[in-house]
């Protein structure tokens, strides 16, 4: 090997350290980056020069080989889920946390209209022509139906508020899709042509976890670079560098609530995606609202119909103080479809007391309060779930309670299992300042030997040309 | 394990906002006084709650309803004791005036006597509680007895709740009790008719009346041991509902309430550790091969 050579080896040297210096002054950029793997120059022996007369060969300094992303497949295969569970069980927790009318302690809740109500109907027994206690009837009648109005009113509106949730997300999921259709797209040209394209593989990255969050995408690798984004009920949101999208319309079968409808790429035919097939924060925004919201919406209309027609069916086996055959007490519609929202008391029987049919006969007289019995025993009595008044407001609280349980639990569960792989992604693919500080030097250093060798060289190269002359 | 600064940070932030959580909901059970805030702290427990508040209203209803007949009930038998009294002052006038020694005159005054007390023993089964006439059955709005005696009620008898769906006699029928309805003696028309014999004169019909008039007596005293019986019932209602109340808000305590002690210790075990999480975090984050470098 002659001086120019050694020269060269050198400045390729220096060129391969400047390249390593620069990947760290970018790994330290980028340290707080979302979605940004660490990156590695990675160096390479260069290859070496044989010796005149078969003595053996001379290395020929170093090379960068290429630069390279840290991330650990096995981890990064497991994220997505954990993403999409623990975004779903912590959006179906918060929602349900959200909803406050079942709380202890509140007071004029429904349960306390309830035992109000029978309370009033029991004291009416005691003087069953009296005037003032059956207006007192009719005011406690009046609480109650207040009480379920609002009752299921706030369970609605928390249905209601996760469907300007849900229509404000679908947004950024289409542009979340649309983005990684696009960078699909670009990764697959620049691999195909034997670049590198960590810059957009890290987006990439950073944009399917969004979606593995918002929308519980997982993610399905091709041979061409390309990922594709599926949803757990198997829908392919993302194929290639086509996306699919999603629009929000009205279920008139759900009481008007936003059902999430799924538009293939190639624009077919659109349908409705099911709760089931979604993860992530929409699967469990709409888990809360269509599960335990729904649930305790449906048990709440239950309960207001089958009350009120059990106390309506009473009533008109009795006598009102005028002798006449008793009416209503309540109204409700003929199915429980929003009994809760809509039942009031009978006009009639607001503005006359005496309507209320608390005798057994017709000629009985005003103390006659043989009907009231059999209305006040309507509250141990089975309704169509077969729980009586009592046990049905306990079972939709303790049933609301379970689901809220339940989702918080799993929320804690999912986010712990999500932490510890994050932090085991961040243990590999995270920017170490410590690291990277030692690299910094640890290339300063090469620099300054390089440089010294140049020095060398050069100092040789003088002597020589000094000899000559 | 690598461990890098984004991984301290981020566990940073995850534990304080962990343990701050945990003071938060310290705090908010102290503050409340309630262990059971939403349904979600303990679901069996939040139903459960809804169905002892629930009984615990409705037992008061049922006391309530037991005291309320148990008064009403003594205001009858006051009203059946003046009754008996009045029968008893009778049966001593047909005693005193059967004697044969007394003139038409005398026993045309013990007459007026007896013509008194049958408007007392009238007075007394006109009696109310509150605005409702307690004999006359379901017919409670209008005084049971005519001035002349006749019974202007019905043959209901009230009942009242003793427990869920268990029913006592609140009341006693006046059409058996006075008018003899279905075989007694018809206590106002006894009086009537030792007025009668009394006027006219008549010592053997006078005579014949006391064999009547102890048979009211009977009829009133089975009355009021009816009554009192039912008294009993109800004040043994009262004293037991009110035991139930009192479980039913012990078990309501026990179920929804804030141990206060334990309240206090999950406090201050919260706040512990929120210092100490903060602290720690105040030292690792200041450790930085950056920092040492820079000195």
């Amino acid at each position: 090997m002659d001086l120019i050579s050694l020269l060269n080896n050198t400045a390729n040297g220096l060129s391969a350290i400047q390249a390593k210096a620069a990947t760290t002054s970018n790994n330290i950029a980028n340290a707080n980056t979302p979605g940004y793997a660490q990156q590695q120059a990675n160096l390479a022996e260069a290859a070496p020069s044989p010796l005149a007369g078969n003595r053996g060969y001379v290395g020929g300094g170093v090379f960068l080989l290429n630069i390279t992303q840290s991330r650990d497949q096995f981890v990064e295969s497991q994220l997505p889920t954990a993403f999409s569970q623990s975004s779903s069980s912590t959006a179906q927790s918060d929602a349900l946390a959200s909803v406050s009318v079942f709380n202890n302690g509140v007071d004029g809740d429904l349960s306390d209209a309830m035992s109000s109500f029978y309370s009033s109907l029991t004291a009416l027994a005691q003087n069953a022509g009296d005037t003032s206690l059956r207006q007192s009837v009719v005011q406690s009648a009046n609480w109650l139906v207040s009480s379920f109005n609002r009752t299921s009113v706030a369970v609605e509106q928390a249905r209601s508020g996760i469907d300007a949730s849900v229509t404000s997300a679908v947004e950024t999921v289409n542009s979340t899709l649309a983005q990684v259709a696009d960078l699909n797209r670009r990764i697959s040209v620049i691999e195909a042509s034997g670049g590198q394209p960590n810059d957009l593989l890290d987006q990439r990255h950073n944009l399917m976890d969004q979606a593995a969050q918002l929308i519980g995408a997982t993610q399905v690798p091709d041979a061409y670079g390309n990922i594709s984004l599926v949803l757990p009920g198997g829908t392919t949101l993302v194929s290639s560098s086509t996306a699919a999208t999603l629009t929000v319309q009205a279920d008139a079968t759900n009481n008007g609530h936003a059902d999430l409808v799924f538009t293939p790429a190639d624009g077919s035919t659109p349908v409705v995606l099911k709760q089931s097939e979604l993860g992530g924060q929409m699967g469990g925004l709409l888990a809360a609202r269509d599960g335990a919201l729904g649930t305790a919406s449906t048990d709440l209309d239950t309960l207001a119909f089958d009350f009120a027609r059990a106390i309506n069916g009473q009533n008109r086996d009795g006598y009102d103080l005028n002798g006449d055959k008793g009416g209503d007490v309540f109204t409700v519609g003929t199915t429980s479809a929003n009994a809760a929202a809509t039942i009031t008391v009978d006009s009639d029987l607001a503005s006359d007391p005496s309507l209320l049919a608390a005798a057994g006969m017709a000629t009985s007289g005003p103390g006659d309060a043989t009907n009231l019995a059999a209305i006040v025993a309507t509250q141990s009595a089975p309704l169509s779930n077969q729980l009586d008044v009592q046990k049905g407001m306990a079972k939709i609280v303790s049933d609301f309670g379970t689901a809220a349980a339940d989702s918080q639990n799993a929320a804690t569960f999912n986010t712990s299992v999500l932490k510890n792989l994050q932090d085991a992604r961040s243990s590999v693919s995270g920017v170490s300042l410590d690291d990277e500080m030692v690299g910094l030097m640890q290339a300063q250093h090469a620099y300054e030997a390089l440089a010294k060798v140049i020095t060398t060289a050069g100092a040789m190269l003088e002597t020589l040309i000094q000899l000559k002359s | 394990m690598r461990v890098t600064e984004a991984m301290i940070y981020q566990q940073t932030i995850d534990r304080a906002n962990a343990a701050l959580s945990k003071v938060g909901k310290a705090q908010g059970e102290l503050s409340s006084g309630l262990r059971v805030q939403a349904p979600g702290d303990d679901p069996l427990a939040a139903g459960l709650l809804i169905r002892h508040n629930f009984d615990e209203v409705q037992t008061t209803a049922i006391q309530n309803g037991a005291q309320s007949a148990a008064d009403e009930l003594n205001a009858a038998d006051s009203a059946l004791g003046n009754v008996s009294t009045a029968l008893a002052q009778a049966q001593v006038l047909a005693t005193q005036f059967g004697n044969d020694t007394y003139t038409a005159d005398d026993r045309a005054a013990a007459a007026n006597e007896v013509d008194g007390l049958s408007k007392q023993v009238v007075g007394s089964l006109n009696t109310r509680f509150g605005d409702r006439y307690i004999f006359g059955g379901n017919v409670d709005d209008r005084a049971p007895f005519a001035n002349d005696g006749t019974y202007q009620g019905d043959t209901g008898v009230r009942q009242v709740e003793v427990a869920p769906g268990i029913y006592e006699d609140a009341s006693i029928r006046a059409d058996v009790t006075v008018k003899g309805v279905g075989g007694g003696v018809d206590v106002l028309q006894t009086l009537t008719d030792l007025s009668a014999a009394l006027r006219a004169n008549d010592s053997d019909a006078i005579r014949a009346s006391i064999t009547s008039l102890q048979a009211g007596t009977n009829q009133v005293s089975a009355a009021q041991s009816q009554v009192g019986t039912s008294v009993n019932i109800f004040t043994s209602t009262v004293n037991t509902c009110a035991a139930q109340i009192t479980d039913e808000k012990k078990v309501i305590g026990e179920l929804g309430d804030a141990d206060v002690m334990d309240a206090s210790t999950k406090l201050s075990l919260a706040q512990y550790a929120l210092n100490a999480t903060l602290t720690a975090a105040s030292q690792t984050l200041n450790f930085s091969l950056v920092s040492l470098l820079d000195k």
